[in-house]
């Protein structure tokens, strides 16, 4: 399936999140994502989880130790239960749209031969290193391929994006704060009822 | 060392605290327990710059008004200045919402005052340069600088727009320096507030009312004049009655205002007017299926992309704090009217996630001791002014898959060249003024430590699309006005070419880009437009 170039199977019917741009791109083969990805790290949120499936959850887990490497304590498990809640509630508040957009990424990185052909790495994540990760994500960023750019920056920015907005690390960054907002209880708006 | 955190704020400037006493009439969608038909003499599809603008117009001339909003009724006893909450129910898409290949990161507002409502207050007029160009090169008519003016001046004293006459944050006042110093035109940004206290949450929702959004300002002055308001309304498509339009059909969404519940609201009226803004007017006509026989409908969408460069610095810059936009610069914006790319040098707020989502860290440690070191982080950005060029045909709105409206608008060579340029006027500048290193935002860019090695780096690096991060913060465009039907949407009055009683009122009437922070071009062209169509 993989011969030479792996862009072959990267083919797209149109233009779309991981399709490349005609400047960067070999020849592109019929292939849709859709069939290269169907059944792949597939099904439903996995228990205490609103948005992220089994492979997303053992991918996100690996992701974040390396992604906040500059920490003291990476592998802190707190840190990184907290951060993996938080990144499925992000996933939760953004539209199925955007949500559609991103699983592409997660499900390249989910499924083996993909996998390996971005990376280099053929086994799961949950087997990984730290140090496999983090070289992954550099292969990634210095691919020449907008897909492997694409996806490293959608994995860094989530890990990070995910992680600044719990409060226990906001305040990590030098920022304060913001006001306290104290609300007066008021009665419910009233609604009139739309006439029929 | 400021620290706002030791402040507390009420809530009692909210002015839908006593919406109930002043007898407004909203209707929450989420909690219909069935769908209901309305009627009346005009449906208002948006309450963004364009909807609270028309609304208000209309309604005060004695109209019956129906506004229609499919985000939800978020007011300022809600806005707690907490990024999660603001991203998530304030924004298109939850915060989410990207161009198609995911390259550019959109920031719209979606809730009742539409992008207004998070917006960070800057206004200008529309540039002379941009109105001739339409004039001249775009067949639009009526819109002079001359025959605009007195509508500007009218919005000007609603929304008390004025030059921010406090000093400007220490983000923005690099900005300043740097410009002085290298010998380039700066001046101070207008802003739409009243009683601004100066702490810098525009982008979060102001938790005292002073920004004069249309949430606090226009959807009030319609709701006094007996103006419905729905809201968690979103409307799906326009109702056809042969060739003239008559009203929309909207789904009432949940309490989250993703979901449709299952129940539709039907309106009907003698005139529809969409201002659901630039991506959602666009996808509405093509989810309606209207005449579009020189397909024009979603071309020329154009979007102001954000080119961003950070840099550090001894002293506390602190650009969470303080009011976010308040010195600009033109100096490389019209350089040429068409040509390469000009762009608007201006400075964003930066708060914790904002700052974590565009990093875009060339290595984790970066990241964390960039992240770390935030307080002392000066943030740049260019806006480049799109459209008005022949290379530079902007993005086209579509359908996707779920039949909800998406921007595909690929980072062309032309847009990569004028970031590069943006990258070095910035860097230069931030060096001038003693920056300690700066780097621009790109996932290959280390942190440069003069100006001299920063220069010679920027000739290497790759700039293009999912390397560099870009943003928009300003859609415009899909809807183009015009007097060439095989040019345009509508008419300079707004009127769609191929059907009657369908009007266009937002930033999709745009032909090019503003050149500027687009907010009161859409006020004083939809003041006219609206003016003119009780006549």
């Amino acid at each position: 399936m993989l011969q030479g170039d792996g862009q072959e199977i990267l083919g797209v019917d149109r233009r779309g999140f991981l399709e490349l741009s005609a400047t960067g791109s070999a020849a592109l083969s019929t292939m849709s994502w859709g069939a290269v990805l169907s059944g792949c790290s597939a099904g439903r949120a996995v228990p205490g989880m609103k948005q992220l499936r089994a492979g997303d959850v053992e991918l996100i887990r690996a992701m974040i130790p390396c992604v906040m490497k500059g920490r003291r304590a990476p592998n802190d498990t707190l840190a990184v239960d907290r951060t993996l809640q938080s990144f499925d509630t992000l996933l939760d508040d953004v539209s199925p749209g955007a949500v559609d957009q991103l699983r592409q990424a997660f499900d390249a990185l989910s499924f083996a031969p993909m996998r390996w052909w971005l990376t280099g790495r053929w086994s799961g994540w949950s087997t990984a290193s730290g140090e496999d990760v983090c070289r992954s994500l550099e292969r990634l960023r210095d691919s020449r391929f907008e897909v492997s750019n694409a996806i490293y920056g959608a994995m860094v920015r989530l890990v990070s994006i995910s992680y600044y907005l719990l409060p226990e690390h906001m305040g990590s960054t030098g920022y304060p704060g913001a006001p306290r907002k104290v609300v007066e209880e008021i009665a419910p708006l009233e609604e009139k009822k739309a006439a029929p | 060392m400021i620290d706002l955190s030791k402040i507390t704020l009420g809530s009692r400037t909210d002015p839908y605290r006593n919406a109930a006493e002043r007898g407004w009439d909203i209707v929450d969608a989420s909690n219909l327990a069935g769908s209901v038909k309305l009627a009346a003499d005009v449906v208002i599809v948006g309450t963004g710059a364009g909807g609270g603008t028309a609304a208000e117009t209309l309604s005060k001339a004695g109209l019956g008004v129906i506004m229609l909003e499919a985000g939800p009724l978020k007011t300022s006893r809600y806005f707690d200045m907490d990024e999660r909450a603001a991203y998530r129910d304030l924004y298109q898409e939850g915060s989410g919402r990207a161009t198609k290949d995911g390259a550019i990161f959109v920031l719209q507002g979606c809730a009742v005052g539409g992008s207004t409502t998070v917006n960070w207050a800057s206004s200008f007029r529309t540039p002379e340069q941009t109105l001739k160009f339409w004039e001249k090169e775009m067949g639009v008519r009526g819109c002079s600088p001359d025959e605009l003016a007195p509508y500007f001046a009218s919005m000007e004293k609603r929304l008390n727009i004025a030059k921010w006459a406090q000093p400007p944050n220490p983000n923005n006042d690099i900005l300043r320096r740097a410009a002085e110093r290298l010998g380039y035109s700066w001046n101070v940004i207008p802003r739409n507030v009243r009683g601004c206290i100066n702490i810098g949450y525009c982008g979060l929702g102001c938790p005292v009312d002073a920004k004069q959004s249309m949430l606090v300002t226009t959807i009030p002055g319609a709701l006094d004049h007996d103006a419905k308001l729905i809201h968690r309304a979103q409307v799906e498509r326009v109702l056809l009655d042969g060739d003239r339009v008559i009203g929309v059909e909207a789904l009432a969404l949940d309490e989250r205002a993703r979901k449709p519940t299952g129940r539709k609201i039907i309106v009907r009226a003698d005139r529809t007017i969409l201002a659901g803004g630039a991506i959602h007017s666009p996808g509405i006509l093509l989810r309606s299926e209207v005449p579009d026989p020189h397909e024009r409908i979603g071309r020329r969408t154009f979007l102001h992309p954000v080119a961003t460069s950070m840099a550090a610095f001894e002293e506390r810059i602190n650009p969470f704090y303080g009011a976010p936009q308040s010195i600009y610069s033109d100096h490389f914006q019209w350089q040429s009217v068409s040509g390469p790319a000009g762009f608007k040098l201006e400075v964003p707020p930066v708060h914790p996630a904002f700052a974590g989502g565009f990093f875009s860290p060339n290595s984790p440690e970066q990241l964390f001791e960039g992240m770390s070191n935030l307080a002392h982080l000066q943030w740049m950005i260019a806006l480049l002014r799109d459209g008005f060029d022949e290379r530079s045909r902007g993005g086209v709105v579509g359908l996707d898959k779920r039949n909800r409206a998406v921007l595909d608008y690929p980072l062309d060579d032309y847009l990569l060249e004028g970031m590069r340029r943006a990258y070095g006027v910035m860097l230069e500048m931030q060096f001038a003024v003693g920056a300690k290193k700066a780097r621009p935002l790109h996932s290959r860019a280390p942190f440069y430590h003069s100006w001299k090695e920063a220069k010679a780096a920027l000739a290497e690096l790759d700039v293009k699309a999912h390397l560099a991060a870009v943003a928009s913060a300003h859609v415009m465009g899909g809807c183009a006005m015009g007097e060439d039907e095989t040019r345009s949407v509508v008419n300079s009055r707004g009127k769609f070419h191929h059907l009657d009683n369908l009007y266009v009122m937002d930033g999709s009437l745009f032909p090019t880009s503003i050149g500027a922070n687009p907010q009161l071009s859409i006020y004083g062209l939809v003041l006219k437009l609206s003016t003119q169509l009780l006549s």
